[in-house]
């Protein structure tokens, strides 16, 4: 990474508390976008898997268009599950190595901010992607045209709250030589509750009923992991910075 | 109040308290597991539906309690050790850990092994089932996540935040299995509607339950303070102690 | 109440699953309970031991802490 553009940031951060925290949120989610847009390869890997693991499962069980049907809600979701897994352990590495995250501890606003403003970076440039990725690898899997629309509305949602939850699992992670099994481990089994409701309301939908109440309940999972992953993101940041 | 906060979290203070608590709490705990086995195993009737397999309930339904008591207990210990940087807090949670992990795992082979003659099967996806697993996954989770630092201290804190997560998923999670298990219930059978237990069945229940209370109690007090004198192996009270014992 | 110790044993064919699941259980909570004593003895002859090497004087350690030996 140039250093102008650290310069650049740390400039921002430094300036008198009179710039208020949405310049400092902004700032720090064009950052990671620009930063993407430079790294192509974090915004297509997850994808790619997305794409190749899901066309395994009609390899592995069966290419029978009625036993994939029953089975696409479920599978869309376990493998948008592990890619978005596969993309948290760069959630704040970048950030970590080159100082950056040390930075943004000393500034004058406060840590969580500036995380959600690094996950919501990091849903824009995965989670994102995976919910209209979804359709196209939906058809391939002879689900449902009706249930289209609300299985990419509850990636769009659910995968929020997947990187807000990651990102604990990932500032927990951060320091530790090979972190990337643990943060499966960690991560994993906090992701549940979400698999449940977002697959739920896909079904919901391919069997006519309204899928509205597990939106519903996917929102609310949102709004509690908004409230809570902000604050265990940075006690972990702060962790892992000082060691 | 906030002296006796003060004393608690002094670990010198602790370890010479304890000491005198220590094997009450064995001795109380093993008297009631014994007593509670005896009574279970031989003299409460069988079920007239399960016939004596469900002598598995004295063992399978303390441990589930237990697991899930010991992780809200490594939560708040969690907490007080964050808050209040009391360090006996966080020894005590890396002393019950593991406790909380065999705990689990008994709860759920007791059940599985409740299945074969209940159920026909080793294993249901049932909805306390399937969220006992993800608590012993947590529970890895978290023990992993301390072994992996290299510092205690950061180790002991991660550890910490990670419960504390946790802790907060639980219920969530339970709900959500709850949820998805009605959705995909196989309507073959119902333990819900169930007539009351009579005493002499639920009494060595209750015993059973206190006892493995208790045993947490003893065996997180044991190594917590195996625990003190490690990590204050170079304080002086520990090496005024060790000259005592030699 | 049971009438026979054969008949306690096999609990009406269920004795199979009732006494692996006591007997998983009572395995973990004895090891618990070994390990937390062995734990402590282990640490304690452990720390005596440093606390000795300590107490000793330098030249009795030898050349164990010379770093060129």
């Amino acid at each position: 990474m140039p250093p102008s553009e650290t310069t650049e940031r740390v400039a921002v951060l430094a300036e008198p508390t009179s710039r208020r925290l949405g310049v400092a949120f902004g700032a720090t989610l064009v950052r990671d976008l620009n930063r993407v847009r430079r790294r192509r390869g974090d915004v297509l890997n997850p994808l790619v898997f997305y794409a190749l693991t899901v066309s395994l499962f009609p390899i592995g069980i069966s290419p029978e268009a009625e036993l994939l049907a029953v089975m696409a809600p479920g599978l869309l979701w376990v493998t948008a599950l592990l890619a978005t897994l596969l993309s948290l352990d760069g959630l704040f590495r970048s950030d970590f190595d080159d100082g950056s995250l040390e930075q943004m501890m000393l500034s004058p606003q406060p840590l969580a901010a500036l995380s959600v403003a690094k996950v919501a970076a990091h849903w824009l440039v995965t989670g994102l992607p995976l919910a209209l990725m979804a359709p196209l690898l939906g058809i391939m899997l002879a689900l449902p045209f009706q249930s289209v629309g609300v299985l990419m509305a509850s990636l769009a949602l659910g995968s929020a709250s997947l990187s807000l939850i990651g990102g604990i699992g990932a500032a927990l992670t951060v320091d530790l030589p090979r972190g990337g099994v643990l943060l499966s481990l960690l991560v994993l089994p906090l992701y549940i509750p979400v698999l449940i409701f977002g697959t739920g309301a896909v079904q919901a939908a391919i069997q006519g009923d309204t899928a509205l109440p597990h939106l519903a309940m996917l929102g609310a999972l949102l709004a509690a992991a908004l409230i809570f992953a902000p604050w265990a993101i940075a006690a972990s940041l702060r962790i892992s910075i000082n060691g | 109040m906030w002296g006796l906060i003060h004393k608690l979290g002094s670990p010198k203070w602790f370890y010479y308290r304890s000491a005198a608590l220590q094997p009450w709490c064995w001795g109380v705990a093993a008297a009631l597991l014994l007593v509670g086995s005896v009574w279970g195993l031989v003299f409460a009737p069988a079920d007239y539906q399960q016939g004596n397999s469900f002598r598995i309930i004295y063992v399978h339904v303390p441990a589930a309690f237990l697991a899930q008591s010991v992780f809200v207990a490594m939560a708040v210990s969690g907490l007080v050790f964050m808050v209040w940087k009391i360090k006996i807090a966080d020894m005590a949670a890396t002393a019950m850990a593991p406790l909380g992990a065999a705990m689990t795992f008994v709860a759920l082979f007791s059940g599985a092994v409740w299945g074969v003659p209940t159920w026909g099967t080793w294993w249901i996806w049932d909805a306390r089932l399937t969220s006992m697993l993800i608590l012993l996954f947590l529970y890895i989770g978290v023990i992993a996540l301390r072994g992996a630092f290299s510092r205690r201290d950061s180790g002991a804190r991660a550890a910490s935040v990670l419960a504390m997560v946790g802790v907060i998923n639980i219920p969530i999670i339970k709900y959500s299995v709850d949820w998805w298990y009605t959705l995909h219930q196989p309507a073959s059978f119902t333990l819900t509607s169930r007539p009351a237990m009579p005493v002499e069945m639920w009494l060595p229940l209750l015993m059973m339950v206190v006892g493995f209370y208790g045993f947490f109690i003893a065996l997180t007090l044991t190594r917590t303070r195996s625990e003190i004198l490690r990590r204050e192996a170079n304080t002086r009270w520990v090496r005024a102690l060790l000259e005592e014992v030699n | 109440m049971v009438a026979s110790l054969a008949e306690w044993v096999s609990m009406g064919e269920h004795g199979v699953y009732v006494w692996s699941a006591w007997g998983i259980t009572a395995l973990f909570m004895l090891g618990l309970t070994l390990h937390a004593r062995l734990e402590r003895r282990q640490l304690l002859k452990h720390l005596k031991r440093v606390a000795r090497r300590q107490a000793s004087p330098p030249q009795q350690r030898g050349h164990d802490d010379d770093p060129k030996a």
